[in-house]
């Protein structure tokens, strides 16, 4: 009798085991959850900019989601986000006396808001998941909708799974204040994206999963920033770049578990490429440490590297014939480095997330090595608490 | 050609790690942090971070909408 309790405990194990690791491909979720974050996001000041502050972007975001099994098939998920920014914006780069580059803000303080929603229908069969996806973002000046599509499938011993997802937006741009500056049209802009991503994940080991994706993306129409400027030749101009970007990435990820730590390692690497000539290296590893009484401790360490695009420049001595400039500090040659720390505590029912995280970029960290760094390289810190509720 | 080594390479590295693992080995894998992205949440937000304040995006999932901040 006792050998016969002891297999059907081993049955029961395993078949929790055979969901359990598939919760990502073909499984419902068990029951509904909804999770609350604060997050409070902080750039810092740029001391040696001109203009009228040197105080960057405060945004505090609320975000909510909430997961709704329907029945044993269908799954629905929706994310509504509610983000309130104000500060001051880079605007154009000149050059000192000494030959560095300054940094121009913008004359006063910006406020915007945006609003953003999505819903996700997922319907789950033994071995496979289909998933549609919506979702909506509006600020004063942008508005964005997309629709996506998702699609996992597992091998019978449900140790490997496919998945393929790819979704298309449309955007319309409306800068504030174009009647005042010049350089903003004037017009309502617009943009479409489309993007695709092919993943394989494998279970490797009894403590190891592994995961590889490409993935592919297209864009085209207004991809500027009407808010930005750039001074070539003595003349005022509007940031303009491309109407069209063609990018690609390969990535992989690792979770390995440690038993005599009890504890999880992650390991994630990608590479981006796109025909605006930035090359990017992303390295992002994670320690979930599990201590006594359900806590939970996850130092991160992530760092980012990309050159810089082909029309980009700190300051242009002279005109281009393509007709493209941006001294946008996002399309030059840097790298960053962030560091994060989460806690998290776990009850039966809910869970609470404290986490702070401190990134810095600058033109020579990581595997960046720019001969001028832009002035207008980004530091920030982040601040987030939430909780999730299971019911 | 790099591509080609490169599809090589994956492919005989998860080829040769090819082994079983029976359901009753998979416990570890039912752990929250042993998924992919324990913290959907935190990772949708981190994502849209680094979309907003870099110039690569993308990777691992589709990208969803664009908005005024990039």
């Amino acid at each position: 009798m006792k050998k016969n309790n002891n297999v059907l405990a081993l049955l029961a194990t395993a078949a929790a085991n055979l969901g359990g690791v598939t919760a990502q491909a073909a499984q419902v979720a068990e029951s509904f959850q909804f999770g609350v974050r604060h997050h409070s996001y902080e750039e810092g000041p740029l001391t040696d900019a001109l203009g009228g502050s040197s105080d960057r972007y405060d945004i505090n975001v609320n975000q909510f989601s909430l997961l709704a099994p329907l029945s044993e098939s269908f799954e629905l998920g929706v994310t509504y986000q509610h983000e309130k920014m104000s500060g001051a914006s880079p605007w154009f780069t000149i050059q000192s006396e000494d030959g560095t580059a300054v940094q121009v803000m913008s004359g006063a303080s910006i406020e915007d808001e945006r609003k953003d929603a999505s819903a996700k229908l997922r319907f789950v069969t033994n071995s496979a998941s289909y998933a549609l996806i919506a979702a909506v973002s509006d600020e004063d000046d942008y508005y964005s909708d997309s629709f996506g599509i998702e699609y996992s499938r597992e091998s019978d011993d449900k140790l490997d799974t496919w998945s393929f997802s790819a979704d298309f937006s449309n955007d319309k741009i409306n800068p504030v204040d174009a009647d005042i500056f010049l350089t903003r049209p004037k017009d309502e802009q617009s943009k479409h994206s489309s993007s695709a991503v092919v993943s394989y994940s494998r279970v490797m080991s009894k403590h190891a999963l592994v995961q590889l994706s490409l993935g592919m993306s297209r864009k085209s129409g207004f991809l500027s920033d009407p808010y930005k400027m750039v001074l070539a030749n003595f003349e005022l101009i509007g940031d303009a770049r491309p109407s069209s970007r063609i990018s690609k990435t390969v990535s992989a990820r690792l979770r390995y578990f440690i038993d005599s730590t009890n504890s999880a390692l992650h390991a994630d690497y990608r590479f981006y490429s796109d025909d605006w000539s930035i090359r990017s290296h992303t390295f992002d590893i994670s320690w979930y440490q599990n201590l006594p009484y359900d806590i939970q401790v996850v130092p991160s360490f992530r760092m980012y590297s990309q050159t810089s695009s082909y029309f980009y420049d700190v300051f242009y001595q002279e005109a281009r014939s393509d007709g493209y400039y941006s001294t946008d500090y996002r399309l030059s040659e840097y790298g960053a480095i962030n560091i994060g720390l989460k806690i998290i505590q776990n009850y039966e029912q809910f869970s609470i997330t404290l986490s702070a995280d401190k990134y810095r970029s600058g033109g020579r960290l990581g595997l960046a090595d720019a001969e001028i760094e832009n002035p207008a390289l980004l530091d920030f810190k982040l601040i987030s608490v939430g909780f999730d509720f299971r019911f | 050609m790099k591509k080609i080594v490169f599809l090589a390479l994956v492919g005989f590295f998860l080829g040769g790690c090819a082994s079983t693992v029976e359901p009753w080995e998979r416990g570890r894998f039912t752990k929250s942090e042993m998924q992919f992205e324990p913290d959907g949440m935190d990772a949708a937000f981190k994502r849209h971070v680094y979309f907003s304040k870099e110039a690569s995006s993308g990777g691992t999932s589709a990208s969803g909408g664009g908005c005024g901040c990039n």
